[in-house]
């Protein structure tokens, strides 16, 4: 799997001076690819989208929520074992942080796209997640959002995050994608 | 079509008398609860289980030679070859009877909800594929739940 580095300048500009804290999203992050030794992404999708897995999207859990599951999900329980209270911390803060990236979910199974997008707006992260759900290389051109060309192996994802600026824009399977010319600082 | 397949499995495995109970490694991290949940089929099925807990899974998944996309949660290795995460048994069986030329092994991606050790029991499987993947890095759809 492939992931483009996080920009987190922009989300925390409208952070700044609304909180310091002890939990790490960039640590809960790493933390998500290894935490049991297969990471959380197995169950719940390479960026917490679900990705068709068991867990399902978990981006913007709660601490709550995941607590809750840690002691009732059978699937997770055990997980506990490998996790102390800072690495809860920095998982949940990462989650958090995820909930303000919006979503584009893009599937080519070699014969046909299947996108899911959500509502995007002026200067937010947005991740597209490229699963090549087929038996050959896919190729996709994102050149009109001044991204690279991705190459995508078989059954392989590619996540490109990419900061939204307002117009409207074609997706691979020629609908479109909308950000609108609102900015949102969500805190 | 199924039925000839099956039959033709029968057969061999009379002949060689032990296709039907295999010896496999299973690598895997001590928290996983749906490892342990694939295992116990596998052993009621009559396999004969040895149980590895690495410390570092992925480099070894990637050190058997794991195409790293196909990734789940446990790496079974049997006769050299690799079965990644939940396979039904029915799959490995029919690939061990007759490997593909070239051939590594079979993976399950992810974790299904209803795949073996994940379903509740006595549901049937879907909503997945088994896919094969061989030396040349090449990927097959094997099987669709
Ligand atoms: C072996 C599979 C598995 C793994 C690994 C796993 N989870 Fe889960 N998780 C689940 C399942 C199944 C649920 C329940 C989903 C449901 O009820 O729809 C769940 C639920 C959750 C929920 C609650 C979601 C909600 O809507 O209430 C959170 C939060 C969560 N998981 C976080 C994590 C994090 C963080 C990790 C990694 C440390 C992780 N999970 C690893 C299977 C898994």
């Amino acid at each position: 799997m492939k992931t483009a580095p996080l920009t987190y300048a922009l989300w925390l500009s409208c952070l700044i001076g609304s909180l310091a804290f002890a939990e790490d999203p960039t640590v809960g992050r790493e933390l998500y690819k290894v935490a049991g030794g297969y990471g959380c992404g197995v169950c719940h999708g390479p960026v917490a989208n679900g990705g068709g897995q068991a867990g399902g999207p978990i981006r913007g859990a709660t601490r709550e929520q995941f607590d809750k599951a840690l002691a009732e999900q059978p699937t997770m329980k055990l997980l506990v074992n490998a996790l102390d209270e800072q690495n809860l911390s920095d998982l949940s803060s990462y989650l958090m942080l995820l909930a303000d990236m919006p979503l584009v979910e893009l599937t080519f199974d070699d014969v046909s796209w299947t996108i899911t997008q959500a509502p995007i707006n002026q200067d937010q992260i947005v991740q597209f997640v490229l699963f090549n759900d087929g038996f050959s290389d896919l190729q996709v051109d994102l050149t009109g959002f001044g991204l690279d060309e991705v190459t995508i192996a078989p059954m392989d994802t590619a996540i490109v995050e990419w900061v939204a600026v307002a117009g409207s824009y074609f997706l691979p399977d020629d609908s479109l994608l909308v950000v609108s010319d609102q900015a949102v600082c969500v805190h | 079509m199924k039925k000839l397949a099956f039959a033709a499995a029968l057969a061999f495995s009379a002949f060689s008398g032990a296709a039907l109970a295999e010896s496999m490694t299973v690598y895997k991290s001590p928290t996983c609860g749906c490892c342990a949940e694939w295992i116990k089929i596998m052993e009621k099925k009559g396999h004969d289980v040895k149980i590895k807990h690495p410390f570092n899974l992925k480099s070894t998944k990637k050190d058997l030679g794991l195409p790293m996309q196909l990734e789940s949660c446990h790496t079974t290795v049997i006769d050299g070859y690799l079965f990644e995460g939940h396979i039904p048994e029915r799959d490995i069986l029919a690939f061990l009877a007759n490997p593909p030329e070239g051939a590594m092994g079979l993976a399950v991606p992810g974790m299904p909800q209803m795949s073996p050790g994940m379903a509740p029991r006595n549901k049937a499987y879907s909503g997945f594929k088994v896919i094969g993947f061989d030396k040349a890095g090449k990927l097959t759809l094997v099987n669709q739940y």
